[in-house]
């Protein structure tokens, strides 16, 4: 990335820097607010709030709804997307092209267009809008995410490793558990993970198939119809907490090395090994 | 001047060798293999038997299957037609995983997250071989491709001469029927690829066993293999050994693909001579028999610049130096011809009028 070096090119950064994160800056500040408002000035700091929050039977439920939707839907939008990208870059399935970019159409698509026809789908099975319903319709939307790192982690993954092994012997589950997942297994937690914090704070679509249930988005926005609680600051905060650990996580697993790919130019630089007794002599 | 018969045959003695072959079981044997992509045959139709403990290079121009018929023996690539057998057994629907040979590939493949020594242990791992054996085996390896040293790193520890030498390893571990190599010094620069062709052959020597080794460069084959399958358009155009193919080629293919070569044609003057620019050669009536003009392989080494004022006449076009001997391309009436003259000056310069005779003694007829 280039580096901004003008001063007044600073200054507009740090304004547009400011301007992003102030309304998080303002929900988090507030959510340790002593009074029973959301406003200046401030008093506290307070926990009073997250207290209430943590006590509160329904606030509890919808966390643990909303855990439970995440960790299902991130494995297996996973699970799919891992499969997928490897069917694909091995070549197993026709036309790569259009499937790769098909899985990643959800990402295209518009979330109220996709809530809209899943409750059309799943009211045609007749299925009754749950949390089992808002697990299908995470898995969908978090497909493109964990879709696009796996796709990403098999372009240019050699495959010679996975006929190396059979070739020592290893079947195709050998093959799979002590080569492939092994050495992919960086990106597949990094896809985990990215899929659990965007299902985590998912809403729109949720919004659409939960019938009854709550996930805390969903707690979310029905209380503030009610009033601007203050509790409401706290849940916020909590939410964004965990979507930050999730994607601090992430990066750290993926960061710690683009899995482990070896890169063979060192003959260039000096490690070009001989065996001893072997120098020729150039007259 | 008589021609020694036998290299004027104009066809290599494939039967010879076949007979000498099977004296021995032959440790791989392909019947009649054929693999097509699409409309493309790949491997057209291979017949072949290997010898327990040769050294046989698959040699060939990119594209002419050799790869395509590694990888069948290998099992990576299934035959569409055909049969092979290693070690005396039908293997033709057997997976890669269960068939008794190993393979090193051209990029290595070794397995990143793994150390020297567990990629050297993963065969015999999932052979469940007891961790003592695993053990003494990965050490005795090791110690066989000068690695001990290297034992913990990992792949991206270790330069690519080295990694090489890790793959053989690796595949020398479970101690196969047949080893498979699939071009593997390509990678390579120079001095690190030519320093790993003597220890290649130098291990095989010792441990004995069985090499199939893929190559499209000619010097490679020659220096290492025992028998050389010279494979053209998915065929095996000629298997001979390294000096036979050199001296003896059996196709135009041949004859231009392995070393530099001068292709002369010649006129037949009956009774089993033939004629070139005034000078007469007798050779085998059969190998000429029926044809008028004969085409002959002469390598640039065997003409040499006369210097007694007798040969063909020709002009020198071109000449170049290359270290311990100097090329010279001579016109004679429009068609070329290349010289070979081991000095370190020239003897002749561009533009001189020169004369040059042929030592058909190291010639050979080639098929029409």
């Amino acid at each position: 990335m280039a580096r901004v070096r003008s001063v007044s090119g600073k200054a507009l950064l740090l304004l547009v820097l400011f301007y992003l994160a102030l309304p998080v800056l303002v929900v988090v500040a507030f959510s340790f607010q002593e009074a029973n408002r959301t406003g200046l000035p401030f008093e506290g700091p307070s926990l009073r709030w997250f207290d209430l929050v943590v006590s509160d039977d329904a606030f509890r439920n919808a966390l643990f709804a909303t855990l439970k939707v995440a960790a299902a839907a991130s494995v297996t939008a996973t699970a799919i997307a891992f499969l997928g990208a490897l069917a694909t870059a091995r070549g197993h399935l026709p036309m790569p092209g259009v499937v790769r970019g098909a899985g990643l159409l959800p990402l295209i698509v518009p979330p109220v267009f996709i809530g809209f026809a899943m409750l059309i789908a799943i009211d045609e099975f007749n299925i009754t809008p749950s949390l089992f319903t808002v697990y299908l319709a995470h898995t969908l939307v978090t497909l493109p995410l964990a879709w696009s790192v796996m796709l990403a982690r098999f372009d240019g993954f050699d495959f010679s490793v996975e006929e190396a092994a059979r070739d020592l012997g290893a079947g195709r589950l050998k093959v799979l558990s002590r080569v492939t997942l092994p050495m992919t297994w960086r990106s597949i937690a990094g896809a985990t993970l990215i899929s659990f914090a965007f299902s985590v704070d998912e809403f729109v679509v949720t919004n659409f198939v939960i019938g009854n249930e709550n996930t805390l988005p969903v707690l979310i926005f029905s209380r503030l119809r009610r009033a601007v609680d203050p509790s409401i600051n706290a849940i916020a905060t909590l939410l964004l907490l965990t979507a930050i650990l999730a994607g601090i996580l992430a990066w750290l697993v993926m960061r710690g090395g683009k899995d482990e790919e070896p890169d063979f130019d060192a003959d260039s630089n000096g490690a070009v090994d001989r065996p001893a007794g072997k120098e020729s002599l150039v007259v | 001047m008589q021609i020694q018969t036998g290299r004027l045959t104009g066809r290599p003695e494939r039967r010879a060798w076949l007979s000498e072959l099977n004296q021995g079981e032959p440790i791989v044997e392909l019947k009649n293999v054929r693999r097509s992509f699409g409309d493309v045959a790949a491997v057209d139709g291979v017949d072949l038997q290997v010898a327990k403990g040769e050294f046989l290079a698959f040699l060939g121009p990119s594209g002419c299957g050799k790869t395509t018929l590694l990888r069948i023996i290998a099992g990576f690539e299934k035959a569409d037609e055909g049969e092979v057998r290693v070690a005396g057994v039908d293997v033709t629907d057997v997976p890669p995983e269960k068939r008794p040979l190993n393979m090193v590939f051209q990029r290595y493949a070794l397995f990143p997250h793994l150390t020297v020594e567990d990629n050297v242990a993963f065969g015999l791992r999932i052979e469940k071989r007891g961790k003592q054996e695993t053990r003494a085996r990965v050490a005795e390896m090791l110690d066989l491709v000068q690695l001990s040293h290297l034992a913990k790193r990992f792949p991206s520890q270790i330069s690519g001469g080295q990694a090489q030498r890790v793959a053989l390893a690796r595949a020398l571990a479970r101690g196969p029927e047949v080893l498979l190599l699939d071009e593997p010094l390509t990678a390579l620069d120079r001095a690190v690829r030519s320093d790993l062709q003597d220890q290649l052959k130098a291990i095989q020597t010792e441990v004995g066993t069985t090499f199939i080794y893929v190559t499209h460069d000619q010097e490679e084959a020659m220096s290492m293999s025992t028998r050389i399958a010279l494979m053209n358009a998915g065929r095996i155009d000629q298997l001979a050994t390294p000096n036979q193919l050199y001296r003896s080629p059996g196709s135009s293919f041949a004859a231009s693909f392995v070393g530099d070569a001068n292709i002369l044609a010649c006129e037949a003057t009956g009774s089993g001579s033939i004629a070139w620019y005034g000078q007469e050669i007798q050779c085998d009536p059969e190998s000429i028999a029926g044809r008028d003009r004969v085409r002959v392989m002469v390598r640039p080494e065997d003409v040499t610049l006369s210097q007694d004022g007798e040969g063909a006449p020709a002009e020198v076009a071109a000449s170049s130096f290359h270290g311990f001997y100097w090329m010279y391309e001579l016109r004679i009436e429009g068609e070329s011809l290349a010289v070979r003259e081991l000095s370190e000056h020239p003897s002749v310069q561009v533009g001189d009028s020169v004369r040059v005779k042929v030592d058909f003694q190291r010639a050979a007829i080639l098929p029409d």
